[in-house]
């Protein structure tokens, strides 16, 4: 298991793709989440887009998965409390005090949450960070700027790292944050390392941007000069397709959903 | 059920390997056996990627061997409870940053003792036992970030040793301390060693270093073990160092050169063999 929102480098048709496609995608796909009445499907269907446009495998950020898996079902059972009342039927029990109605909505919001967090996924994991960076710069943002950016997502699974040696310092200290397996604890083990991770991340970004200093990251806009450019991208006719389609495809959804779709029901076990 | 032993915290790997999960799926470490006995001072060295950290953090208990067992004191190290782990072994990591959980050097190091629930005047007691004996008192009000990165390792170090383990495994000590620093540092480790009884293993880059203050070397290289003897059989063997990158000390490498059977591995027994040597010669 990696560092959840690390690059994984390949050379799949996904990695290919300019950062701007997928930046494009991901957001259409997100939207689509929300429209659609069963975002259980766009889910899957993510996960099988990853897997088989990208090769990257469901162990690869499945701790993404299971740190949702607290807010899905505080989500869950909130709503269930919350919503309209007929009761329902769980397993042949019946129940009445929960709602169905809320269920529905507890389960639909979960995977629209999870469908965005693993929009995110496909975006980062197969996109260089500095070729995002580089395609913010083309599309008009401030060199350094766009660098900070790229340097940011670049930062973050480095700073993953960091708190797993945190939590095993915790954990060397008695604290049982990384043993555990209760949610709450991890969560309090994540809370204690903050102190050393933030002062820790202070100092590497303060020696970073000193070291682009000195490497004459400002030069050419003191100087005014052109900045060179080594690696460029560009976009491609499969990228113009693929933004194309994805544009099309929330069109036909906004539109089908409009005239009233059907929702799959999530569970035959639980009933009205 | 192993019953665990602390009166004779004996270390034992026996038949260990271990491979990283997906996606790394690295064998950092093919199949080691090795025993080291209660109140042993230990150096692990070998190259970057040798398996050395890999090694110390399966002793410790952070990750679990893929094939094999390592126990100490007769009980497996995986199958400790997480309270019970960090009196067993105590681990003290490189970055001194990365072990700050508390906003004054005297809570700090006495975090962990109330983790495992010892009453706030008796850790209070024993932190400042330890602060006097690492000379932290002056600082127990501080905040540990206040303080300069050798005096953060001292806090550090305080924090694992207030937990009174019987293995003490220190993760590269001296990286980024001046020469004095660093020597303070594996003066202390010694006496801990001699006085408190606790079993040493230092992970370290640092040659003259490990021939000074350490009984034992234990030299990775490729997730194996190349070499395990004295400082002196182990430096005497310079081909089999230098596939793990490893060269002796400058002392020993004098006493390669000079074809000595028994290397000198301080000035003060190189000095003893070259005057020696001087009025051999001068009596020729």
């Amino acid at each position: 298991m990696r560092p959840l929102y690390q690059f994984a480098a390949g050379d799949s048709f996904i990695h290919r793709l300019d950062p701007r496609t997928k930046l494009i995608f991901a957001l259409l796909y997100m939207i689509a989440a929300f429209i659609i009445p069963y975002p259980w499907w766009m889910f899957l269907a993510i996960i099988l887009i990853l897997w088989i446009g990208a090769g990257i495998k469901i162990s690869d950020y499945l701790v993404f998965l299971l740190y949702m898996l607290p807010l899905v079902f505080t989500l869950t059972l909130i709503q269930m409390l919350i919503g309209p009342r007929p009761g329902i039927t769980i397993f042949g029990l019946g129940i009445p005090f929960l709602s169905y109605a809320g269920w529905l909505t507890g389960v639909r919001i979960s995977f629209r949450l999870a469908t965005t967090g693993m929009g995110f996924v496909l975006f980062s994991m197969t996109t260089d960070p500095f070729d995002t960076g580089m395609s913010l710069y083309k599309s008009g943002l401030k060199y350094n700027i766009a660098y900070m950016f790229a340097f940011a997502l670049r930062f973050f699974p480095l700073l993953q790292e960091e708190l797993f040696v945190i939590m095993s310092a915790l954990q060397a200290r008695a604290y049982a944050a990384v043993g555990s397996s209760n949610p709450f604890t991890i969560v309090r083990g994540i809370v204690s390392s903050v102190t050393p991770l933030g002062v820790g991340a202070l100092r590497r970004s303060q020696d970073i941007a000193l070291a682009m200093e000195r490497r004459g990251l400002g030069f050419p806009t003191e100087l005014g000069t052109t900045r060179v450019i080594f690696r460029d991208i560009r976009l491609r006719f499969f990228d113009y397709f693929i933004m194309v389609l994805s544009a099309l495809g929330l069109i036909v959804m906004i539109l089908h959903f409009g005239w009233g779709g059907q929702a799959w029901d999530p569970g035959v076990w639980i009933k009205r | 059920m192993e019953a665990l032993n602390l009166q004779d915290a004996e270390l034992i790997v026996r038949n260990m390997r271990f491979v990283y999960p997906p996606p790394k799926k690295l064998e950092a470490i093919k199949r080691v056996d090795f025993t080291i006995r209660h109140g042993e001072m230990v150096a692990l060295i070998g190259h970057n990627g040798s398996g050395k950290t890999t090694l110390s953090k399966l002793i410790s208990g952070y990750l679990k061997p893929t094939e094999g067992t390592i126990k100490i004191g007769g009980m497996e190290v995986a199958k400790m409870h997480p309270r019970v782990r960090p009196t067993v072994v105590g681990y003290v990591f490189q970055n001194p940053d990365q072990q700050v959980f508390k906003d004054s050097v005297l809570e700090d190091i006495m975090f962990g003792l109330l983790n495992l629930h010892t009453p706030p005047e008796a850790a209070e007691k024993k932190a400042r036992e330890y602060m006097e004996r690492l000379e932290l008192t002056k600082y127990a009000d501080l905040h540990p970030f206040r303080l300069g990165k050798g005096d953060r390792q001292r806090v550090a170090f305080a924090g694992i040793l207030v937990m009174d383990p019987k293995i003490l495994i220190v993760d590269e000590p001296t990286t980024g301390q001046d020469p004095e620093k660093a020597r303070e540092i594996m003066r202390l480790l010694q006496q801990l060693n001699r006085e408190n009884g606790i079993t040493v293993i230092v992970v370290t880059h640092s040659m003259d270093l490990v021939a000074e203050f350490t009984k034992r070397i234990i030299v990775m290289g490729g997730g194996e073990i190349l070499l395990d003897g004295t400082p002196k059989e182990v430096f005497s063997q310079p081909e089999i160092l230098a596939k793990t990158y490893v060269q002796p000390p400058q002392i020993a490498r004098l006493g390669l050169e000079m074809q000595w059977k028994d290397l000198p591995m301080t000035v003060d027994e190189a000095v003893e063999r070259l005057t020696a040597e001087v009025q051999k010669e001068s009596v020729r």
